[in-house]
């Protein structure tokens, strides 16, 4: 039983060690692409960009990639051509600023600049910065205001135009605008729009959509569970005691109600030959009365 | 072939319940005179019944006394009425005879308990013996009785709990506390070697 039990966790610790490694994506070391498409896919879904890309657009049937122009982004492209196998219609761009840092700076701006009206916000890929399109019902003065504060905080990082084109464009609208009409649309993944009522509700940061945050939750958790499936095996492996002397030094047994319950039952006294044999002279003496 | 724990239980307690059957059988016909009978009572329970005396008693020649005396009652007198389960009999009845032979001492001097000797060699076996009894002493009165009943006399709560005249629950609770506590001792007693 107690060999069994013990087997059942290293299975469960194994799992959960598989589990994570899985998650962190180990297992992909290696894996390869038909097409770039289908890596910036795989990045996508995990929502998972890596520091050295920097966006990626068509142009005509050319594929254009673009990483970080340092040394990451050299060793990404080098490593990307080893990845993709079909890399005759790609091309690869070095640009300055990475996408998963583009996506933190549009998160913050989303909180931030709410209250200057905006029509529009997402990445440029083509070039390499964030843009948001003001509304045109916000007045000059806090255009400029904002255009500031932004080259300010994020120099070439973040680009600020004036909105003149109304948008309607159903079939990029997703459900929850539908739903919700004016409150939130995503068009493409990375261009949002909002009401004036839903960047209320962004500022309190009453919505979580952002999958990623789910992704580190299930992270968390899982840790979490390891952290306590280990705990909970080293904390059921009996505690030592030196129990017994054997050559001048202590024997150490494991410490468990079935290891104490031995040895009182070891110590329970035992009559010993002398009395045995008083007592059969004993009843053989009653019994012939 | 595996065997559930439920099937183990009933295995265990059909056994156990043979083995009652079988001393009361020889604890009958030892009134009637069986000698074989009474050297198979002997045999059966010599042990647990020095235990249970000395565990109240806490002198090695007195309990072997008191185990005489109550081979000597078994065989001798007739019981008032009629004995269900022998084990547990021998077993109170030792135990009672313990708690007189303890009495009539206690008017002749103190006895402590924890410093009880018994004499032995100084062979391995005998060091563990002396160190798992020294501290099975130091448990207060009730517990290292109960623990003894449990482990030695192989009986189950109700039957300790009938010969204590404490409820199960409490000679449950015991129990457990008694080797808690043996744990906390072996590991002091470790930590101080």
């Amino acid at each position: 039983m107690k060999k069994i039990r013990i087997v059942l966790w290293e299975v469960l610790f194994l799992a959960m060690v598989f589990c994570f490694c899985i998650h962190i994506g180990v297992a992909d070391e290696g894996k390869k692409f038909e097409t770039a498409n289908e890596m910036l896919l795989e990045w996508s879904r995990n929502d998972d960009y890596p520091e050295y890309y920097c966006g990626a657009w068509a142009e005509g049937d050319r594929f254009i990639l673009a990483f970080t122009n340092d040394d990451n982004g050299h060793c990404a492209a080098e490593k990307t051509v080893q990845l993709i196998e079909d890399m005759n219609s790609v091309s690869i761009v070095y640009q300055q600023y990475s996408y998963a840092y583009l996506k933190s700076i549009m998160s913050e701006l989303c909180i931030e600049i709410g209250e200057y009206g905006i029509l529009c916000i997402g990445i440029d890929d083509y070039e390499n910065c964030v843009h948001i399109i003001l509304s045109p019902y916000a007045t000059e003065e806090k255009r400029e205001e904002l255009r500031c504060r932004i080259y300010k905080k994020y120099d070439t990082a973040a680009k600020v135009s004036d909105g003149r084109i109304s948008l309607v464009a159903d079939e990029f609208f997703n459900e929850a605008f539908k739903e919700n009409n004016e409150s939130i649309t995503l068009i493409n993944k990375n261009i949002m729009i909002w009401s004036p009522m839903k960047i209320e509700l962004i500022k309190n940061k009453k919505f979580v959509t952002d999958l990623r945050h789910w992704s580190w939750i299930t992270a968390y958790l899982e840790v979490a569970f390891l952290i306590i499936a280990c705990a909970l095996f080293f904390t059921r492996q009996k505690k030592v005691v030196p129990a017994m002397i054997q050559n001048s030094k202590y024997e150490v047994h494991s410490f468990s109600k079935s290891f104490i319950e031995e040895l009182i039952r070891k110590s329970a006294l035992q009559t010993n030959k002398e009395f045995d044999i008083y007592m059969m002279e004993e009843f053989e003496r009653l019994l012939h009365k | 072939m595996f065997k559930t724990r439920n099937t183990r239980n009933i295995v265990s307690f059909k056994m156990r319940k043979k083995h009652m059957d079988s001393i009361t059988e020889d604890y009958l016909k030892c009134k009637e005179g069986d000698k074989e009978a009474v050297i198979r009572l002997y045999n059966s329970m010599r042990n647990i019944l020095l235990n249970v005396a000395f565990n109240v008693n806490g002198n090695l020649n007195d309990a072997e006394d008191i185990v005489h005396d109550v081979f000597v009652k078994v065989i001798q007198e007739e019981d008032e009425e009629k004995v269900k389960n022998a084990k547990l009999y021998l077993i109170r009845m030792t135990r009672n005879r313990a708690i007189d032979y303890l009495r009539k001492r206690k008017k002749e001097f103190d006895i402590d308990k924890s410093e009880v000797i018994i004499q032995t060699d100084s062979s391995e076996e005998s060091v563990s013996f002396l160190f798992t009894n020294n501290l099975i002493n130091r448990l207060p009165q009730p517990e290292a009785e109960i623990v003894r009943l449990r482990v030695v006399g192989e009986l189950n709560f109700r039957e300790i709990a009938d010969i204590l005249n404490i409820s199960v629950a409490n000679s449950f609770r015991l129990y457990k506390k008694g080797i808690r506590q043996l744990k906390i001792l072996f590991l002091g007693q470790g930590e101080e070697k």
